[in-house]
């Protein structure tokens, strides 16, 4: 009777707009406060296409993921990989052959989470809680943060459903600070980089959008994996013009020269908006208290698939999901205390980012030739079999 | 000394236990069948029920002119019972008409047919069915001679009429409430649900008050998955006593420790057909004009029935208000010490200085002026609720203003808190269910208190936490916050914004329901409903 096939309330799956949220929100986080300084620095005012090139090579990277995730329908990477390697008598030897897998990619979520964490709570010390230690709000951030990750993850990725429409509140924030501060001047001159500013422009906004490697977590519970190609390419998309809109309402606000004195360019932006009438005096507050959970989509999304990573490693109940999250957490907060400073967290940042793309291309290719033996063998298998 | 008289006393209970005890058992062990004579039955009653203290009970012995004269027996509770009734159509026929009887048929056959004049009119011979009958307000008829009992329907104990709700008041639509009699209620939502498909499941809870409770719902509309699994739990129910359906409601939600309602409770009976015809069931309890109503889903306690009545732009407006009215009552007093203590910049200077200028007397940190006003609201607000009709608006008033205005000038709290404690109190009646505005009322306090230690950061915080939960929480395994998150687009037509009547030609998916046109209903046997 019902239309139940295909009820985004069914359990344990991911509806297509969830699938959007989820990456969307893995996507867009602290990295847009940062990110229109860094591309700045590299392509100046070509930022305002360069933005695109790199959102055009990210979409390979998912169009790569998804392409290797759709041939194992309804399992993440750790399981399928260990399916691959053994056959049922030989676990322990698909244990051992697919540990470095899980080791890279829980290590690199975990490490993503921790730095998405710091970044952000340099942002709020600096902005919002001066007097409160730095620790203190990490400690608060990472706590709670487990606490939503110790649930399965379609719980997670329902949270990021429901916070989403907040995250696009920000936009218009962005647009009053353009409307009161901009300049088209600003905007100009186009197409003045030559090659290697535009290549560093388009390696260090490639980095920002980091996390589209939780794909590989994911994928497993989509409703419909046939169809998420199309979802995808849509959320990148909507994520580059996100960051193209930040980049260009920074750029026209403030100029490209100015921007490099500027840690935060959109936090800067909204903090020299004020609404009329003067209800909120400074927007900012208001600003970062949205950003927080644009952030904390992120964070619980990488966290989330790092305990994933553990849970389908070692087959552990579910009910022991809360002991794994609560084991990581002190992890995760020793990385996130670790760099000692602002600079050395953009290092990392930047390590990360790299780590993530050789990471993602490398097992895309590794697995793909896997399977493309496999395939073979099988082939083979049923020819010789077959006529007999 | 004392241990002496302790134990006296102890030794007295356990005598008298005893001594009831074997009563009864003399009793089951003579009556556990009827006899075909007529005293024991009378006598067992009388003994089950403790006749000398038992002073309602009511066992009346004659005879019916028969060929001879046959003895007879009528028990019922009074005033569970209609008693002119019993003397009209029950007494004066068997006393009187006996001698009109048709000799050649059976006597018994005789009695039912033409001696009780009442509908309801039913032999049995199981001695619990009789006694269950009794105790809820039948009378019971014996005949010398025959091993059963008759059980008439003549209930008729007194009962407050059909009122105006008291808690759930509209602008627009029915005047009518539930009462505290089940019959009258399912009777209530029957003549507005004129539908042949409208089911009355009648049920039993409570092993000691067993108190009947009706499971509605519409055939082929409501989900029968849904309706078999409320059965399972009301029937899964075992506790002595069910006096509100506030203990049903306790007993088969899903979340047993969550701050928020899951079930909906109403006392309108046009709210419990507009939910049965959205494919909800309803659970009517004897003895309370609260109906439960499941699933139910967050928002739907922030709808009111006028929503449907008034026109859509009206309604959807209301709507508006009543989320802004919730964030006001969830947040305003956190906001206001997150402001003041962390965040003086982010309000306008004009105004932050004012709000300094206020508390420059007070001697308390914001959390504690806040948590010291709210609380005493919270006192006010109860006071008002336990006091005599007339005295609990002067109180409320004279509380809150008096008292107020005199701690204002008293330097005590700042203006600026009274507003905020003021419009947090209006706001949080904003809300038409009682039951939720409760839940809010509640999670304020939380939010005060990580406000006064983080500020706006230790809101946005607690709010992610109750968001996490409520994601979490399922109603009958509907999602708490759907259609918002799983989205469904579908549903949004009736959710902040209700779109108008003609273009809500389905019911809500989230519930399941079997059929989900309600425009083009076409019903099972292939009738156009109109």
């Amino acid at each position: 009777m019902g239309n139940n096939n295909n009820d985004p309330g069914t359990e344990g799956t991911i509806s297509n707009y969830q699938v959007h949220t989820l990456l969307f929100s893995a996507l867009v986080g602290v990295s847009v406060l940062m990110m229109p300084r860094n591309i700045v620095i590299a392509s100046r005012t070509d930022s305002e296409w360069v933005i695109f090139i790199s959102g055009f090579i990210v979409l390979l990277f998912v169009w790569l993921i998804g392409a290797l995730m759709k041939k194992f329908p309804r399992q993440n990477i750790i399981q399928f990989a260990q399916s691959m390697v053994g056959k049922k008598n030989q676990r322990i030897m698909a244990r051992i052959l697919t540990l470095p897998f899980a080791l890279a990619l829980a290590g690199l979520w975990l490490w993503m989470a921790s730095i998405v964490t710091r970044s952000f709570g340099e942002v709020l010390v600096s902005f919002v809680l001066p007097q409160t230690p730095i620790g203190v709000l990490m400690f608060s951030i990472i706590f709670v943060a487990a606490i939503v990750v110790s649930n399965p993850l379609v719980i997670i990725v329902r949270m990021t459903e429901f916070l989403l429409p907040f995250i696009y509140i920000t936009l218009p924030l962005l647009v009053a600070g353009l409307l009161q501060e901009g300049s088209a001047l600003n905007l100009l001159p186009l197409f003045q980089a030559d090659w290697k500013e535009v290549a560093n422009g388009v390696f260090s906004s490639l980095l920002s959008y980091s996390g589209f490697s939780i794909l590989f977590i994911y994928m497993a519970f989509y409703q419909q994996p046939e169809k998420s190609m199309r979802t995808h390419t849509i959320t990148i998309m909507v994520c580059t013009l996100f960051f193209w809109f930040a980049i260009v309402t920074s750029i026209g606000a403030f100029g490209s020269a100015e921007i490099f004195h500027l840690l935060y360019p959109p936090l800067e932006l909204v903090k020299v908006t004020s609404f009329p009438g003067q209800v909120l005096d400074r927007l900012e507050s208001l600003f970062i208290a949205i950003w927080m959970l644009a952030v904390f989509t992120t964070i619980i999304l990488f966290f989330g698939s790092t305990v994933e990573v553990v849970m389908s490693y070692v087959p552990f109940k579910e009910k022991r999901r809360g002991w794994v999250t609560f084991l990581l957490a002190p992890i995760f907060y020793i990385l996130a205390q670790y760099p000692s400073n602002l600079q050395e967290l953009a290092l990392w940042s930047q390590w990360a980012g790299i780590a993530e793309i050789i990471i993602t291309l490398l097992f895309v290719a590794i697995f793909f030739i896997v399977w493309a033996v496999r395939e073979r063998k099988k082939g083979e298998d049923n020819a010789t079999t077959s006529p007999s | 000394m004392r241990k002496r008289i302790r134990r006296r006393r102890e030794s007295r209970k356990q005598n008298i236990l005893q001594k009831n005890a074997e009563q009864k058992q003399k009793a089951h062990a003579k009556g556990a069948s009827i006899s075909s004579d007529i005293e024991p039955n009378l006598v067992y009653f009388e003994t089950l029920l403790g006749k000398e203290r038992s002073s309602d009970l009511n066992v009346r012995r004659f005879t019916i002119q028969y060929t001879t004269e046959r003895k007879a027996g009528l028990i019922y509770m009074d005033g569970l019972s209609f008693c002119p009734g019993i003397d009209e159509f029950l007494l004066e026929p068997l006393m009187l008409m006996g001698r009109t009887l048709d000799v050649k048929k059976d006597l018994m056959e005789s009695v039912m047919n033409s001696l009780l004049q009442h509908g309801e009119v039913k032999p049995t011979d199981n001695m619990e069915k009789l006694v269950d009958s009794l105790l809820s307000g039948d009378v019971l008829v014996f005949v010398d001679g025959y091993p059963e009992g008759i059980v008439v329907g003549l209930k008729g104990a007194l009962r407050r009429g059909v009122g105006e709700p008291r808690a759930e008041a509209v602008v627009r639509g029915s005047r009518e409430g539930f009462v505290e009699a089940m019959r009258i209620n399912t009777a209530l939502v029957r003549w507005r649900l004129r539908d042949p498909d409208l089911r009355m499941v009648g049920l039993t809870v409570g092993k000691r008050t067993k108190t009947p409770a009706t499971l509605a719902y519409i055939e082929g509309v409501a989900d029968p998955n849904l309706v078999l699994e409320v059965e399972k739990r009301i029937q899964a129910i075992k506790i002595d006593g069910i006096l509100e359906s506030g203990y049903i409601e306790e007993m088969i939600q899903d979340n047993k420790w969550s701050v928020f309602p899951v079930i909906q409770n109403t006392e309108r009976p046009d709210s419990v057909v507009a939910h049965l015809l959205e494919g909800k069931v309803a659970i009517i309890v004897e003895g309370t004009p609260n109906a439960l109503i499941a699933p139910a889903v967050f928002t739907q306690f922030y709808y009111s029935p006028d929503d449907y009545y008034d026109r859509y732009l009206i309604a959807t407006f209301m709507r508006f208000i009543r989320l802004i009215s919730f964030l006001i009552s969830l947040s305003l007093p956190a906001l206001y010490i997150a402001f003041i203590s962390f965040h003086p910049e982010m309000i306008p200077p004009k105004l932050s200085l004012a709000a300094a200028a206020g508390r420059a007397t007070v001697p308390f940190p914001s959390i504690v002026e806040a948590l010291l006003m709210e609380l005493s609201v919270e006192i006010l607000r109860e006071a008002s609720i336990r006091l005599p009709g007339p005295i609990g608006p002067t109180i409320g008033i004279v509380g809150a203003l008096v008292i107020g205005d005199a701690a204002v000038s008293a330097g005590l709290v700042s203006p600026l808190m009274v507003i905020v404690v003021g419009l947090t109190t209006i706001s949080s009646y904003a809300t038409p269910s009682y039951s939720a505005a409760i839940s809010v009322r509640l999670l304020r306090f939380p939010m005060m208190i990580v406000a006064g230690i983080f500020g706006l950061y230790g809101v946005v915080m607690l709010y992610l936490l109750i968001l996490l939960h409520l994601i979490k929480l399922r109603s009958f395994d509907v999602p708490y916050l759907a259609p918002y998150t799983p989205l469904r687009l579908s549903d949004l037509k009736d959710s902040l914004i209700r779109v108008p009547w003609p273009y809500m030609n389905q019911r809500p998916a989230i519930f399941r329901t079997s059929n989900i046109q309600r425009e083009e209903d076409v019903k099972s046997d292939g009738q156009q409903q109109q």
